[in-house]
């Protein structure tokens, strides 16, 4: 440990310099970050859907719902933690990006290689974070007050569109469904009432059993293709107003309880500006670490001449220069040169050589 | 006769003549661990001294642990250093030439029979002195073959400490450089950029 002292305490002014050069700037971008930073944010509390779509069109309330949920039943994931994570990776995509910058007024670069860094960008200043088990926040951290309120209303507002429209669409496909039930069903009614009236006209009353048998059958077919007929008209009506009923399911399940608001103060940028501050520093210590190892190693070697006087009481009587790389061997080379050259031709071996 | 290769030894010229004019005939290079390139200053050093002239220069591997010049010489499995010290063998008798005028060389020689005693180096040094104007001996590391390095520390006129640069722990430098405890420790500073 005394060599690395002292090393530091030879180096004392170089380390300040260094630390002063790594710990300064770190410092000063942590203090812009902070004082840069305006966030805002929204809690939403949300549930899993209220209303339930059936395979027979119905609406009906989720078995998760009715009952009221048991608390001992084991949920997988928690409502917020679902909708937070499609949030997040609505939030990923760079179409919906899109969209919440131009909902929100951001302005979008044009080139599209600047697009795709202000969305990539605008990405990673969204935060979705899940609260509890029916709460989640998303929050935006921009440099001006006034852009974040309105990222997030945007963000939230077009999530509830999207998730909207991809229930409607649902309903008019089940609506289109029984549309074209209903015109397959009232040919069949139409067919059957045919065969009735032909029946009747045929038979003239009194009608033996087997008549009156085979006329039953007709009656009953032309009452069940009435009922269909009923049915599905049924159906149709409710879809017709189903997309409203969804709407609202929609509002239930996913309510905005703490809308974001404006704050004229920094907020937001604590965290970042931590991080930037510790990055520093610890970048600063560990490039002093460094420095100090380095030296410490270097200066325990014998390394020049001055360096000889650290020998006392020996001194230096001559030096045996290195040979520069590109004009001579290296140091085997050399000593493989001087061997040869010493002992490479014995007389002897030159006189058995000669013969 | 082989001319000489300027560039190869133009290293451990400066080294040589501060040697020859230091007035140096018996020298020795040991270092604080392996790889700081000893045998390497020891062999270009007995190159340098040789043709710098005109008295003949003897190169020593004495480095028992590590015989890397015996093994560049190829002589291995021949008699050395090691059978001269136990009295097996004369001096004159184990010296090989080299392919450099005035260069002879002394091998390690064999030591599987144990550690030679090194009682004799005095002896042994001052009977070389007739033949040979300079002797220039390579030896193991100091803090790993201490026992082979301070005979010779106390019986050569100098002994350096080769040191690498930029690669030599500055603590163990300073160990080798207390545990010789020659009176006057130099050192060699290797591979300067």
């Amino acid at each position: 440990m005394r060599p690395y002292l002292a090393t530091a305490r030879s180096y004392f002014w170089i380390l300040v310099v260094v630390l002063a050069l790594t710990w300064g700037p770190g410092v000063a971008l942590a203090y812009v970050e902070y004082t840069t930073s305006f966030q805002a944010d929204a809690t939403i509390w949300t549930q899993r859907g209220l209303l339930h779509l059936q395979d027979d069109g119905r609406l009906v309330v989720s078995p998760e719902l009715a009952p009221p949920q048991d608390p001992s039943v084991a949920t997988l994931m928690t409502p917020a933690a679902e909708q937070a994570g499609s949030l997040s990776e609505l939030l990923q995509t760079r179409s919906f990006l899109r969209d919440v910058a131009v909902r929100a007024s951001l302005p979008i670069p044009a080139s599209p290689s600047d697009e795709r860094k202000f969305l990539d960008d605008m990405s990673k200043r969204f935060k979705v974070e899940v609260l509890g088990t029916n709460l989640f926040r998303l929050s935006y951290r921009a440099q001006d007050p006034h852009t974040p309120p309105g990222a997030v209303t945007a963000a939230l507002a077009l999530r509830q569109e999207q998730s909207v429209k991809a229930r409607v669409a649902a309903m008019e496909a089940a609506t289109d469904s029984y549309r074209s039930e209903l015109a397959l069903a009232q040919t069949q009614a139409q067919a059957a009432q045919t065969d009735l009236e032909a029946f009747d006209k045929a038979h003239r009353p009194p009608l033996g059993p087997l008549a009156e048998y085979e006329q039953g059958q007709l009656r009953v077919a032309v009452e069940d293709a009435r009922t269909r007929i009923a049915d599905l008209n049924a159906r149709i009506d409710r879809s017709a107003v189903m997309a409203g009923i969804v709407q609202k399911a929609d509002s239930l399940d996913f309510q905005v309880v703490d809308q974001p608001i404006e704050d004229p103060r920094p907020s937001g940028g604590t965290k970042p500006a931590a991080m930037i501050a510790g990055s520093a520093f610890v970048g600063g210590l560990a490039l002093a670490s460094v420095l100090v190892l380095g030296c410490t190693l270097l200066a325990s070697r014998v390394g020049a001449e001055s360096d000889i006087r650290r020998l006392a009481p020996a001194t230096l009587f001559a030096t045996v220069s290195k040979i520069p790389p590109r004009k001579g061997p290296t140091a085997r080379e050399l000593r493989t040169s001087l061997a040869k050259a010493a002992f490479g031709q014995r007389p002897a071996e030159q006189a058995r050589g000669d013969g | 006769m082989i001319e000489r290769d300027g560039s190869l030894c133009a290293p451990f010229d400066g080294l040589a003549t501060r040697v020859r004019f230091a007035d140096l005939r018996t020298i020795g290079f040991t270092s604080s661990v392996f790889g700081e390139g000893t045998s390497t200053i020891a062999l270009g050093t007995a190159l340098s001294l040789a043709s710098l002239g005109p008295t003949p220069v003897l190169l020593v591997d004495a480095n028992w642990l590590q015989p890397s010049l015996t093994s560049d010489a190829g002589a291995a499995s021949g008699r050395g250093l090691a059978e001269v010290l136990r009295g097996q063998a004369e001096l004159s008798e184990v010296v090989v030439p080299t392919g450099r005028p005035r260069l002879t060389f002394l091998a390690a020689g064999d030591t599987t029979e144990g550690r030679p005693p090194l009682g004799a180096l005095p002896s042994l040094l001052d009977r070389a002195q007739t033949c040979f104007g300079s002797i220039v001996v390579d030896l193991p590391p100091a803090l790993v073959g201490e026992a082979m390095v301070l005979p010779w520390a106390a019986s050569l006129q100098q002994l350096f400490i080769v040191v690498r640069s930029g690669l030599t722990p500055l603590a163990l430098a300073r160990r080798a450089v207390e545990e010789i405890s020659v009176e006057r420790p130099q050192v060699v500073l290797n591979w300067v950029p």
